[in-house]
């Protein structure tokens, strides 16, 4: 709007609304008349003096805008507010891997010392990068005259080292790691006294001001602009301040982030402990490896590690930490021991859903109990790291399309139909707390293709059980859903798939399966279109909580395979209702190969297909469509 | 009926001179203002103008055509539909286009009738290619 009666109106940013304001203004005196007119001098000056306050205001409204965290845009500011919430975001972080080195050596040595930052290489996707031991090995011979060290750990990243002389006199030094990518999980730094005296003496980072005195040989370390770090020394209160001449020294690995991640196969460099003829078996693969802390990331995390004080206390700090502090992780749940089934009390468990991958390697699990949150929980409480337990969907459906609205064949109907489930499923699932809505579903399937008209689909939970083969065990598959048992005399609620069992008389039977009967599991066989029982009790099943109870459970082969316990059995049930929700580890998946679709041309007179009934092995109770 | 008849338009010169007496910035005044403003319409390109891009005289683009009667014919539409457009003061009695292919420039003469005068104004433009 603009001014009226010779006053001036501010409250507009806009340029055009700025200049009408201005114009306004000028109306009321006679100076200058000719100022409206598109060509005059007077014009011009305005459209100068306009965009000179547009510029401003908008300047001063972005200043605003970078003061909070909330409104921020530039990472600096982001990473700036979050420090005064004493939040440091995640660096870029190496990926770990753990291998075992067998040397052998020209000579007798009586032992092989591998110092820190003896380089290794690992390629990933055709690229070969650098990976460094995190720690000195010292290698004895053992009976059988080998030197072998087991579960070295690598960290990636190429070694580099910064030397800085302490100028007291100058207020303005700092002591910059420039390396974009620093890993600052890798940092070491150490002082040295002068260039005349070569001991040095190894700093740590401050972790608990509260411990800090003016004698601590401690650090401090900040993200500063652009990316980079800062080193801080004590000021001779908090922490022991540098002397003039002081030489600092500054070792960091600058990694590669997550592109690392999945490096199996690792070579040396040029020698381990100087000596060539290594062997390396890789323990653990790479894994961890992290990209810096994004502006969302930051915004997201900041708040919530504020709240968390640093501290493991709540079930919430525990996830704001790893978060924080483990770069992989794409999703994380923690619940307290007394929430477990059976209650465990005394523990806090953490499942960690990685980004790359399904599960962590126990390197990884490691140093996130111990290095994150051992160091920060209550004392008497012990972390445990789990795997996330992954839940299957098996999705049957029939789909009704109009192939007169089409001109794609229904075997490609069929794969846009796969390919838009599997998407929901990647989606709307996959992670923890993420509920199966079966209503959702069925409608990405209706709106696949616009030929499509119709679906009728089923669905069945999948668990995967690794039983050890040839053994008698137990085993608890918690579907924590309830499964669809109408009545004492249904049958049908649990099926399986093939595996060898033993019966009474000793026989060894292959292609066995498990059946419910009333709550009690049952081991049988086929005979023709007969069931045949071949163990009649090897476990419960729970139908109001889903939970199912092996006992005594003593498989001898699945297929081929008859050791080990790296071969899975399938187990399938029909959940009563057909939305599916996790409970705390759990996640639901839907894979590719647990869909089935059938495609009918419904055109003209269109398709009846007769129901089927739960009356064999497997099927579902269906109406006819 | 409001009138511009009489009324005393105001501008203050591009050049920014002293007034020779008191010193303050020059002005100019009545037909002179229109004048000036014409002479800047005519010199501004597309996008020259701060957020006012679209405002353009449409004559540095036809000062490189080939000397042609249609270049002086699109010249005079040109300068009469930019003066029409932005500058409602002055009411176009004639405008002639004289090409100086010598020089490669154009001379131009506008004859407007400014809204408050009831004589008519000769300004004369010489553009050429730069």
């Amino acid at each position: 709007m603009a001014s009226s009666e010779g006053k001036l109106n501010i409250s507009e940013l806009d340029f055009a609304k700025i200049k009408e304001n201005l114009t306004g203004f000028l109306t009321s005196q006679s100076e200058f008349v000719g100022y409206n007119f598109k060509g005059s001098s007077f014009d011009v000056l305005l459209d100068i003096m306009a965009y000179n306050t547009h510029y401003n205001s908008y300047y001063a409204n972005m200043i605003a805008n970078e003061m909070f965290l909330d409104s921020a845009s530039l990472r600096n500011s982001v990473v700036a507010r979050a420090k005064h919430l004493g939040y440091r975001p995640r660096s870029a972080q190496g990926s770990l891997a753990a291998v075992t080195l067998t040397i052998t050596p020209t000579d007798n040595p009586a032992s092989i010392s591998i110092p820190k930052q003896t380089q290794f290489q690992g390629e990933v996707a055709g690229i070969s990068y650098i990976w460094c031991t995190t720690n000195s090995h010292s290698v004895n011979i053992n009976a059988n005259g080998v030197y072998t060290v087991d579960s070295i750990g690598l960290s990636q990243g190429i070694p580099s080292t910064f030397r800085y002389t302490a100028n007291t006199g100058d207020p303005d030094q700092k002591f910059i790691l420039p390396n974009a990518n620093t890993d600052i999980g890798s940092i070491e730094v150490s002082i040295q006294q002068s260039s005349s005296e070569t001991e040095t003496v190894v700093y740590t980072e401050a972790s608990d001001i509260t411990t800090v005195n003016s004698s601590s040989t401690v650090y401090f370390i900040d993200e500063i602009q652009d990316g980079k770090y800062e080193v801080q020394f004590g000021d001779g209160v908090l922490g022991k301040k540098l002397a003039n001449g002081n030489i600092i020294i500054l070792s960091s690995l600058t990694c590669d982030a997550d592109v690392t991640n999945g490096a199996r196969a690792f070579s040396i460099v040029s020698d381990v402990g100087g000596y060539s003829n290594v062997k390396i078996e890789t323990t653990s693969s790479a894994s961890g490896g992290a990209v810096p802390a994004d502006i969302d990331e930051i915004k997201f995390n900041a708040p919530k590690n504020f709240d968390a004080q640093n501290r493991c206390v709540t079930i919430h700090d525990y996830v704001a930490l790893v978060k924080r502090d483990y770069g992989d992780a794409q999703a994380v749940v923690a619940w307290g021991g007394e929430d477990a089934d059976p209650p465990i009390y005394g523990k806090v468990y953490v499942a960690i859903k990685p980004t790359s991958g399904t599960v962590l390697s126990e390197s990884s699990k490691n140093y996130v109990k111990n290095e994150i949150l051992a160091k920060r929980n209550i004392v008497g409480i012990t972390p445990e790291v789990v795997d996330p337990d992954y839940m299957y969907l098996k999705i049957n459906s029939t789909v009704k399309y109009d192939s007169g609205k089409t001109t794609n064949s229904a075997s490609v109907l069929k794969s846009t139909v796969i390919n838009s489930i599997t998407d929901f499923g990647d989606t709307n699932l996959k992670t923890f707390d993420k509920s199966f809505r079966y209503s959702k579903l069925i409608q990405i399937i209706d709106e696949a293709e616009l030929s499509i008209k119709s679906n009728q689909t089923s669905l069945q939970l999948k668990r995967l059980l690794y039983p050890l083969l040839g053994a008698s065990g137990s085993y608890v598959l918690p579907f924590s859903n309830q499964v669809y048992h109408p009545s004492n005399t249904f049958w049908g609620a649990v099926t399986s798939g093939k595996f060898g069992y033993y019966d009474s008389a000793n026989t060894l039977w292959d292609e066995c399966r498990v059946q419910d009967n009333n709550g009690k599991l049952e081991v049988y066989r086929t005979s023709g279109e007969d069931r045949i029982i071949v163990n009649n009790n090897v476990g419960t099943m729970t139908y109001l909580t889903g939970k199912m109870e092996f006992k005594d459970y003593k498989p001898i082969s699945i297929g081929s395979t008859s050791t080990g316990n790296t071969t899975s059995v399938e187990f399938f049930v029909t959940p009563s209702s057909s939305d599916v929700n996790p409970l705390r580890e759990q996640i639901i998946l839907i894979d590719s190969n647990d869909v089935t679709i059938t495609m009918l041309d419904d055109a003209g007179t269109g398709t009846y297909v007769e129901g089927t009934i739960a009356t064999t092995d497997g099927t579902t109770l269906a109406t006819g469509y | 009926m409001a009138t511009t008849y009489g009324k005393d338009y105001v501008d203050f010169d591009m050049d920014f001179t002293k007034h020779p007496s008191h010193g303050d910035l020059s002005t100019i005044k009545k037909s002179t203002a229109i004048s000036r403003s014409i002479k800047n319409l005519l010199s501004t390109n597309a996008n020259e103008r701060l957020f006012q891009p679209s405002i353009d005289s449409g004559i540095g683009i036809l000062l490189f055509e080939n000397f042609s009667k249609l270049t002086s014919s699109r010249l005079e539409k040109t300068i009469k539909y930019t003066i029409e457009k932005y500058e409602p003061r002055a009411k176009i009695a004639n405008i002639t286009v004289k090409a100086k292919e010598d020089e490669n420039a154009y001379e131009i003469i506008i004859v407007y009738l400014p809204d408050n005068d009831i004589q008519e104004t000769t300004l004369e433009v010489y553009l050429q290619r730069t």
